[in-house]
Parts: C-alpha cells; sequence; structure tokens
C-alpha cells in the first residue's frame, strides 16, 4: 500500500463526505477489491496520515469512513443508523428531547438524510412500540394534526406537547 | 477636527405647513443619541409639546437611520420611524416603527440622517430629496392611488434607482392601522401621521458616498469576521435539519437549507443546501421565510430571497405563484417576509386543506397584494386575531347591524376563501363601514368605540393582547421573565428581538448556558423552552441588554431582526459569537472609538430618553403601576399548570414583581415607580430631562 | 535616434510597471507615419519615437472576466459595496464598478422603455452589470483623448490611469452597457479592474451570483442598455487604418 494509495482514500472520502456520505469498500467496484485484512491495514495506515479520517461502525458489521473536516460525528451517526432505523429514531428521538429540549416531527425521518418511506417509518414505528427497551419513546399530536415523538427519559408528556405546539404552531404565529 | 466617518453629516427639515426646508448638521444635536430612534426621541423630546395628537399639525414624523446604514456592515438597512403612534390607547404617546429596503441608504447617499417632517400641507403633495437638495412637490396625481402606482409614478420622476417611502389609500384616509412601506415591501407604522400632513410619499435618490473612518483592510477584515459569525434569519445558528457540517439540529430554526429544498420558481431552480457556515458565499440561501410560515410547499413558488440594503440574510421571499393570476386577479409575485406573509392567511381559521397548504399559500398573495398596496397595518397580527374573535364570538353580528353584516359573504369567510379578503382590506383602507371604520382605529379604540372593556381581551392567551392596544411581541412565550419585562417598555408592541434571537437559535441549553455566563453572568440566565425557573438578577441583565441592544441598533441602522450576533454556527468557537461587534463596526465606520461598555451606554442614554418621553406624555411618573402592566393572561392564562412547571408559559405576579423590581435595579431606576432617578439621568447626560421632568414634578 | 531593442524596452517597461504600480500599463508607441508596421504583432514593438505618445490602442485580451447570474442575485447591493468600500475606502454604490441597483426596482427596461417587468416589482429577476472587459476593439479606450484606460497585466483588465484622466467622461458615452463609472470626489473615470484576479464583488456576494471565470466575449450576446455618444479621437483612427492597412 503506497502513500499514493493512502492519499488517493483519504482524499476519497472527503470527496464523500462534502456530499453527505460515508465511504466504505462497498462503494468500490467489485474488483478489484482489497481483501478484509488489507483493508484494515490500509485504513489504519491512511488514518494515522490523515488524522481527520474517521471509522464509524456500521449494523453489518463493517466500518464507514467519514472526515471531521466535512462531517460531524452526529451526521456520521445518523447515516450509520440507517441500516437499523428503529435503533436510529430511538436515538435520534432521545437525543433531541435531552439536548435540544424538542420533541422531534415523524416527517423529519422522511427527509434527507434519513429518508424513510411513509412505510418504513410506520414499520419502525411498531417495532419500536412493541419493544419493552424502548417505552419511554412516545408521541403527541399538535392541533395541527402533526406527530411528534419525543422520549420521557427526558421530557415530561406535559413539557413535550407545549414544545411540539409551540415548534409547529407557536412559533409560525408569533414571527 | 476631521469630519467622522458613517454619519452623512446634515438632518433635513421639513416643514409642510411653510413649505420651508432647511438642514441641521447631525453632529450638533444629535451626536450623543447617535441616529434612529436616538434622533427621533431628541426631536420628540425638544419640540413636540406635550397634549399633541397624531393627527395635528404639531406631531412629526422623523425618518431616522444610523451611521452604519449604507455601509457594508452586515444587516444594515433600517430607518426608525418616530412619531406619536396613532393606535396607541387610550393617550396616543411616542413610539417607533421600523423598515428596511433601500431607503436608509439611498438618504445616506443624497447626504442626510435624517429627515423631520413638520406641519402640514394644504394640498396632497411628495417630498423628493436628491443629492443634498429636496423639494416638495405637487401630488394630486398620485393621492388615492395605491403604493404600487404611485411608487411607479415617483419612480418616473427620480429614476429607477430611488426609494421611494410612500402611503397607500389607508394613510391617505388617515386610518389609524396604516403604513408606509419603500421597496415594495418593507414597512413601518406610521402611514396616517404621513396622511394627516397630506405626505404621499418621499423619494429619495443619492449618488453621493459614506467614508468610512478605518482603513479599508481593517474594515474588509471586520465586515469577513461578522459575516464568518453570521447565522440565518434572527440569527439562528443551527439548521432544522441534520446537515453534513451540523453538530446539531433543531426543528423550528430559521435555517432551513437543505438539499432537495429548491428555490423552485428560479428559472432554473435552485438547490438551497447543505449551507455549510464557513461558506459565506451561500448566507443567502440559509433562510427561506416563505417556507418557515407557508410551510414546505413555498419552496416550489420561491423565486429567490429579498432585503434591505446590504443584508446577506434575505429574510423577504418573493413567491411566484402562477394560480393567483388567473383565480384572483393579482399579479403572480409578491414577496414579504414573516407579518406580510402571514397578513392574508391569518385571518382565517382555517382552510379546506390545512394551514400550510395550497389555499393558506394563495390568501398569503391575496394579503399581501392588498395590504402592501393599501398600505394596511395589521398590529403585528392582532388585527387578524381581533377579527377572528369578533366573528366567532357572534360581536360583529351585533356591532355591524344588518344590513352592513349581510354586506360581508361570511361563508366565504369560514370556509377559508381567500377571495374574502377582497371584500374586507379595501374597505379598512376606506373607512367603509362601522367593520372597517372600528378595526382601522386599533385595538384600543375599537374595543372602546364598542363598548367592549380592555380587561375581557387581557385574560385571552390567544389573543395575546398585552396593552395600549397592542399585542405581545416576543413575550413569555419565547423567553420567560425576560420577554415579559421587555414587553412592558414600549407605546405600541416591544419590537426587540435581542432576547428571542437567542433563545430560539437552536443550540442546544446547555450551550446557551454556557455562552449566558459569559453575556449575563450566569447559566440561570436562561431556561430551557417553557420550563421557567424563578426570576434571578441574570434574566434582568439579560432583559436590560435585549432592550439596550434593541434601541443601540434601532439607532445605528442596524437589523435588531438579526442582532446582536452572540451567538456563532461555528464549532470551532464552541458557538460563540461576538458580544463586541457593534463596537467594532462602529468605531472603525466612524473613527470615534467607543468600546462596548461605552456604546451600551449610549444605547443606554437613548433607552432611557424613551422612558422620559413616556414619564412626560403620560404626565405620571409611576410607570410601574401605570405604564407597565402585564395583562392577566400572562398570569392566568393556563390554568390547568402551575407557573414553573414544565410545560406550562404561565407565570407568577410575585415572580414578576421580583423582575421589575430586579430590572428596574439594573437600570438604576426607583424601585417603587420604575422611573429613572435624577441620578440616572445626569449618569447618561440627560440634565436638561430631569430638569424639565422636574419642572413638572415627574421625578423621584 | 536608434530604436531601443525589443528586449530592452520590455525589461524598462517591466521595471517601470513595478515602480509605478499595479495601475500603470505599458504605453506603446508607435511612430506615427505607420510605417514598419508588420501586422498585429507589430503592437508588441515599443519604440519611443521622439517622445510624440502615439495613441493606445488594446489589443491584448483580459485574462478573466465577470460573470453575473441574474437568476441568483438578491439584490443586496453587496457587491456594490464591497467594491467601493474595499478598494476606495468608502461606501459609494454610485461610482461601483458592477452595477446593480439600477436594475433592481423595475429591471434594466422596465421604467422607461417596455412594461416588461423584472426587477422587485415584476417577475423578481436581478441582472447585475458587469464590465465585459470588451476584446480589441475596446470602446472606452478608444474613445479616451488621453489614452487613460488601459490594459494592466498580467491580467490585462481595463483598467482607468488615474493619473492620464483628464475627467472628460468621454468614456461614459462609449460604453454600450454603460458600466464606466465616474466618481465626482476625484474627478476622474473609474471602471472594473478585477481586483488583481480576486474580485471584491465575487467574494462579497451572499448567493454565488457571481463568478470570476476565463475571458469570454460578452460583447455579442448582451443587447447594449444606452446609445453610443462618443467620439473616437481622430488620430486613434489614424492609427486603426495604419495597422490594418498592410
Amino acid at each position: 500500500m503506497t502513500g499514493e494509495v493512502r492519499t488517493a482514500l483519504a482524499d476519497c472520502v472527503r470527496a464523500f463526505s462534502r456530499e453527505g456520505r460515508l465511504f466504505s469498500p462497498a462503494e468500490l467496484p467489485a474488483t478489484p477489491r482489497a481483501g478484509a485484512g488489507e483493508w484494515r491495514a490500509l485504513v489504519d495506515a491512511t488514518q494515522a496520515e490523515h488524522p481527520d479520517l474517521r471509522e464509524i461502525a456500521l449494523p453489518d458489521g463493517s466500518g464507514g469512513l467519514y472526515s471531521e473536516r466535512f462531517m460531524t460525528a452526529s451526521y456520521a451517526r445518523i447515516l450509520a443508523g440507517r441500516g437499523n432505523p428503529p435503533a436510529l429514531v430511538v436515538e435520534t428521538v432521545r437525543v433531541q428531547s435531552r439536548s435540544q429540549t424538542r420533541p422531534v416531527p415523524l416527517s423529519l425521518f422522511e427527509g434527507p438524510p434519513f429518508d424513510f418511506s411513509p412505510a418504513d417509518l410506520a414499520a419502525c414505528l411498531a417495532r419500536i412500540a412493541e419493544d419493552p427497551s424502548t417505552t419511554d419513546i412516545a408521541r403527541t399530536v399538535t392541533s395541527a394534526g402533526t406527530v411528534f415523538l419525543y422520549s420521557t427519559r427526558h421530557l415530561q408528556s406535559d413539557h413535550a406537547a407545549a414544545l411540539a405546539e409551540w415548534v409547529d404552531v407557536g412559533q409560525a404565529e408569533n414571527p | 477636527m476631521t469630519t467622522p466617518g458613517g454619519w452623512a453629516g446634515k438632518v433635513l427639515r421639513v416643514d409642510l405647513s411653510t413649505g420651508r426646508i432647511s438642514t441641521e448638521e447631525t453632529a450638533d444635536k444629535y451626536r450623543d443619541v447617535l441616529g434612529g430612534t436616538g434622533i427621533g426621541y431628541q426631536v420628540f423630546w425638544d419640540e413636540v409639546p406635550v397634549g399633541t395628537r397624531p393627527f395635528d399639525s404639531a406631531n412629526k414624523i422623523v425618518f431616522a437611520t444610523g451611521p452604519l446604514a449604507g455601509t457594508g456592515a452586515p444587516c444594515n438597512g433600517r430607518t426608525a420611524v418616530t412619531t406619536l403612534w396613532p393606535t396607541c390607547w387610550p393617550k396616543p404617546l411616542v413610539a417607533s416603527g421600523h423598515m428596511g429596503g433601500h431607503f436608509a441608504a439611498e438618504l445616506k447617499y443624497a447626504g442626510f440622517d435624517a429627515v423631520i417632517v413638520e406641519g402640514r400641507a394644504d394640498k396632497p403633495v411628495w417630498l423628493s430629496i436628491t443629492d443634498g437638495q429636496a423639494r416638495i412637490r405637487r401630488a394630486e396625481h398620485i393621492w388615492g392611488e395605491g403604493i404600487r402606482r404611485a411608487t411607479y409614478a415617483i419612480s418616473r420622476d427620480m429614476g429607477p434607482e430611488a426609494a421611494v417611502a410612500c402611503i397607500g389609500p389607508a394613510g391617505e384616509n388617515q386610518v389609524p392601522m396604516s403604513v408606509i412601506i419603500n421597496s415594495v415591501s418593507h414597512s413601518a407604522g406610521g402611514g396616517a401621521v404621513m396622511g394627516s400632513k397630506n405626505l404621499k410619499a418621499i423619494g429619495v435618490h443619492g449618488t453621493g458616498s459614506i467614508r468610512i473612518a478605518g482603513s479599508p483592510e481593517e474594515w474588509e477584515k471586520a465586515i469577513k469576521y461578522h459575516l464568518s459569525l453570521i447565522g440565518a434569519n434572527n440569527q439562528h445558528v443551527v439548521p432544522d435539519s441534520p446537515q453534513p457540517w451540523a453538530e446539531f439540529s433543531s426543528t423550528g430554526s430559521r435555517w432551513v437549507a437543505a438539499r432537495g429544498r429548491p428555490w423552485g420558481a428560479a428559472n432554473p431552480p435552485l438547490d438551497t443546501g447543505p449551507c455549510e457556515p464557513h461558506r459565506l458565499n451561500r448566507i443567502a440561501y440559509r433562510s427561506n421565510s416563505a417556507a418557515y410560515f407557508l410551510g414546505p410547499q413555498a419552496w416550489k413558488y420561491t423565486v429567490r430571497g429579498n432585503g434591505c440594503t446590504g443584508c446577506p440574510i434575505r429574510c423577504h421571499t418573493v413567491l411566484k405563484v402562477p394560480a393567483v393570476a388567473a383565480k384572483y386577479g393579482i399579479p403572480e409575485t409578491g414577496q414579504n417576509t414573516c407579518g406580510g406573509l402571514n397578513f392574508g392567511r391569518q385571518f382565517f381559521r382555517k382552510f379546506p386543506d390545512g394551514n400550510r397548504g395550497q389555499t393558506a399559500i394563495e390568501a398569503a398573495m391575496v394579503g399581501m397584494h392588498l395590504a402592501d398596496d393599501l398600505g394596511i397595518w395589521n398590529n403585528y397580527q392582532l388585527l387578524q386575531r381581533d377579527f377572528q374573535k369578533f366573528y366567532y364570538e357572534g360581536i360583529l353580528k351585533v356591532k355591524l347591524g344588518q344590513q352592513e353584516y349581510g354586506s360581508y359573504d361570511w361563508e366565504r369567510y369560514e370556509k377559508g376563501d381567500p377571495s374574502f379578503l377582497f371584500q374586507v382590506l379595501p374597505r379598512i383602507a376606506a373607512k367603509d363601514g362601522e367593520l372597517a371604520t372600528a378595526l382601522g382605529l386599533g385595538t384600543g379604540y375599537t374595543l372602546e368605540r364598542w363598548g367592549i372593556p380592555e380587561a375581557t381581551w387581557k385574560k385571552d392567551a390567544a389573543l395575546g393582547y398585552w396593552k395600549m392596544g397592542h399585542p405581545k411581541h416576543h413575550s413569555n412565550e419565547d423567553s420567560g421573565q425576560c420577554g415579559v419585562i421587555i414587553n412592558t417598555q414600549y407605546n405600541r408592541d416591544a419590537q426587540c428581538h435581542s432576547h428571542t434571537n437567542f433563545t430560539r437559535n437552536g443550540l442546544p441549553i446547555e450551550v446557551q448556558r454556557r455562552l449566558a455566563v459569559e453575556l449575563w453572568g450566569s447559566a440561570e440566565a436562561v431556561d430551557p423552552a417553557m420550563a421557567y425557573t424563578p426570576m434571578n438578577v441574570h434574566k434582568a441583565r439579560m432583559a436590560k441588554w435585549s432592550l439596550l441592544r434593541k434601541e443601540l441598533h434601532d439607532s445605528l441602522g442596524l437589523c435588531n431582526w438579526m442582532g446582536p450576533w452572540v451567538a456563532s454556527p461555528l464549532r470551532e468557537r464552541g458557538y460563540r459569537g461576538d458580544n463586541s461587534i457593534e463596537s467594532l463596526l462602529y468605531s472603525l465606520a466612524t473613527g470615534d472609538r467607543k468600546t462596548r461598555e461605552e456604546l451600551d451606554l449610549t444605547a443606554e442614554r437613548i433607552f432611557t430618553f424613551h422612558r422620559a418621553l413616556t414619564i412626560r406624555g403620560m404626565g405620571t411618573r409611576d410607570m410601574r403601576a401605570q405604564h407597565d402592566t402585564i395583562p392577566d393572561w400572562v398570569f392566568e392564562g393556563d390554568a390547568s399548570k402551575a407557573p414553573f412547571s414544565a410545560g406550562t408559559i404561565r407565570m407568577d405576579r410575585d415572580d414578576m414583581r421580583t423582575a421589575l423590581d430586579m430590572f428596574y435595579a439594573e437600570l438604576g431606576w426607583d424601585r417603587r415607580t420604575g422611573s429613572p432617578t435624577v441620578e440616572s439621568y445626569r449618569r447618561l447626560g440627560l440634565e436638561p430631562v430631569a430638569r424639565e421632568l422636574r419642572r413638572r414634578d415627574l421625578t423621584v | 535616434m536608434e530604436l531601443p531593442s525589443l528586449a530592452e524596452t520590455l525589461r524598462a517597461a517591466a521595471v517601470r510597471c513595478t515602480a509605478e504600480g499595479v495601475d500603470r500599463s505599458r504605453r506603446r508607441f508607435l511612430k506615427l507615419t505607420g510605417a514598419a508596421v508588420a501586422g498585429l504583432s507589430a503592437w508588441e514593438l515599443v519604440a519611443a519615437a521622439r517622445g510624440i505618445a502615439a495613441p493606445l490602442i488594446i489589443t491584448e485580451k483580459a485574462e478573466g472576466v465577470l460573470l453575473a447570474d441574474p437568476s441568483r442575485c438578491v439584490a443586496c447591493r453587496r457587491c456594490e459595496l464591497a467594491c467601493t468600500e474595499f478598494n476606495d475606502g468608502k461606501s459609494a454604490p454610485s461610482i461601483a464598478r458592477i452595477k446593480v441597483r439600477r436594475n433592481i426596482t423595475y429591471g434594466p427596461l422596465g421604467l422607461y422603455t417596455r412594461q416588461e417587468l423584472l426587477g422587485d416589482w415584476g417577475n423578481g429577476l436581478i441582472v447585475p452589470d458587469a464590465c465585459r472587459q470588451c476584446a480589441h476593439p475596446v470602446p472606452c479606450a478608444n474613445a479616451c483623448p488621453s489614452d487613460a484606460i488601459v490594459a494592466n497585466p498580467p491580467l490585462n483588465a481595463r483598467v482607468v490611469d488615474t493619473d492620464a484622466c483628464v475627467g472628460c467622461r468621454m468614456c461614459q458615452r462609449a460604453c454600450p452597457w454603460d458600466m464606466m463609472a465616474f466618481d465626482e470626489e476625484t474627478e476622474k473615470a473609474t471602471k472594473c479592474h478585477l481586483c488583481e484576479g480576486k474580485p471584491k464583488c465575487v467574494e462579497a456576494c451572499p448567493s454565488e451570483a457571481l463568478r470570476y471565470v476565463r475571458w469570454r466575449d460578452l460583447t455579442r450576446t448582451t443587447p447594449p442598455r444606452m446609445t453610443i455618444t462618443a467620439v473616437i479621437p481622430p488620430e486613434r483612427t489614424q492609427a486603426c487604418v495604419d495597422c490594418h492597412q498592410k
């Protein structure tokens, strides 16, 4: 693995990050492709030379690469999480409830970078409802009929309802 | 002494009664109050007798901008319009409106920092201001025309580069709920005062220049620095959806740029995002007021952003909605920002396809077309909320009489048909009928006319009425005690955004709290939204800071809908902005080096001047009891929850008493009355003000 | 008198250029008789013929030009402000060398000519006007009776030599797109000089409406804004004949 290859990889990862994408070996054409061991060595060596490169675990066990120059860890986590939609939704809702003090509109997951279809989203919500480890994920509906999700670990239901109403209706009426 | 930079140097004075036009040196009288509202308050203090009413010829109307207007300082372009406010109830007092567009810059290039209009012309006139000169011109040919055609006529006279501040039929007819509009969509209240003076418009075109005292290199560096800290509209610094470059995102932020959200009516369409914050060439794509207020459908109708001279934000949205041309006979293109976009749609309780659908957008287009041509004001949307309440509670049926009531197509109204607006708005402008006449007075006078106690309005949380005929404007729904304090201080709705720009900027509460330590002394200055905690001195400091910075921006020609810039989108700065941006730009532009503290002192002087004007105008020093009032709904509106529990914005009376105590203490005002002490007037160089107030027995 | 060699003259010109700063251009001299002209390349020959200044005729193309995208322009005027604040130290859009204000309200044609309203009161489209850095023959330069508009290397932007400018304003009558500005305070003409290859306006634009690109001829694709009323000095027309006649 020459320096030229490492540089090419670093540049490639950065280009992908600029476009809002993670880079993994799956992005390369089928042949030629490095074997798993060689790939690991290449990634390690490249990261050592280019410390802006980060790796994040993907649901299939592989790793996705991004450059922190162009992509934040939070965004990378969303991209990496798309392989496990229920977990992604749960994490997003919990993080927003805790640090942003905000419930999350369902529509967020239909847009980029989540890009769930309505059917996928519905299935996802059904799974979350069944899962005993995610009973903190609750919903509230605003006067405009918009559905918001929040985590009861971080937001009381009254608070979540008021915040959802504020975000969905109130803010636009208080320009 | 070197001529300072920034200021144009002259104030124009036009007496419409005598036709006399004269100029004064800005520095002679107004240096210590900078410009904008500062000049307005000074003129009113010195020259307009107590007891003057808005439509008396003794009333004046002051159009004033500040030393940063017309320069490349980001987010400038603002003109303050100060006058005795026609909708201020029960007794008109001094208040200011603010308009953007190109007027402020052109006035500066023409060589003027302000225009003081006095007296009354005996027939319709308009004022033409060109380089260093002004002329009173006959306006019979445009009197009666809408703002659109009158602007066109004046532009043909003065050339396409003129900025024209114009009233429509509403102002001509002295409808108190009327505005002055320049540059298509930029409005300020006070239209009726111009109408009462028979002044149709002020057209201004300048080819001069503004000197920048600092070197071009220093100035360029300062501007780029400021631009690097700028967020989206209202200085929101976090995008509303996850973006690759962003650590945080927050639904409800005005930073709406994202992939897949295009200026859909640009030709060809333009995608907006992602707008990485270091890419200063993409600042204009970050915000889209139409999408924010009218919903995601507005993206496909968005042509581009628009706004004031020199501002990169473009908080006005130009919309092209082809359907409205055939359906309503109005141009397919229209533009405005928040209040203007909401104008038409807020009249209706609901639309057939929901509140953010196609019909709502059409209502927005019809509303802008009518209101911005007739020149009608909406009192920060209280007009629309009053209208709904009057209708749905059956009050109109009683007050209008059968014949007039039947002349409105209420079925259309209830259905949410935007064409209903053609029945209402032109009649308001023409004072045609009881409904139009009453609504056009402004809420305080409407209630008085119809024998409705103001107290009933003060109990209705959904209405958001505050006091003296005007609504809340970013009060407790936004920023708890800080917002309430701010809303007590003015003689119309408080046009202050310093606090809300911060609380709504999208940063997590921990980050906001970290910044609050530096800004106001403690993390306790800010609460999470709708989870307020009891009052503390740091919240009082935030309220004082908010108000002072509002007056500072209004006097410098900067936009308080964007500033201050104390948070930024930059992670490498810990999302910190710069609390001294105003002092940096002011010092460089003018050559008058003032630290942040010194400039804030000047702002305090201006703010206190407004207080003195209010005290003198009301004839009482007991501001606390008589003026700084808080409506019942703030304390009782949400009976289901106790104050300081999560999920309510309900405030506590004792806590707000403490809040005012602390706020007055921060300003050095008397705790009992909320009146500035003689010592505070002296500290601020307002001894003449103190002397006159003492003569009137209005000091403590 | 013996003519200096091309090399020496060029070196001298280079030294002079460096010494006098970026706004000076080489001055080219040509014997008035027009003899010894050998096609266009003769314009590269520099001869100090008895100190008589023959008319300057710019033939080099500019390296770059501003390209404006009206569909992106948001009428903020930051380009005009950057142009004058960062170059002249004052906020003076009336002498900005990129021009937007005049098209904002009604578009380029919407007020006095046709009712095809562009601009804020029309369809919203804002047309920023930028200097085309015209190829030879350069209208503003050719109209100047004092050879005050020169091509400034290395970009060969057409710039006003303020030492030579006498303030007659003939250049303003010559530009078909009305791009010449005139600074009443200095009483000199001024025009776009491309800011040494980093145009301030491009940097300042918040909507990416302006680009600085490799030069291309924009004169044939954009209609004129103004009727030309300039007079070309006769010495210059004679030089045209001299050069083109072979």
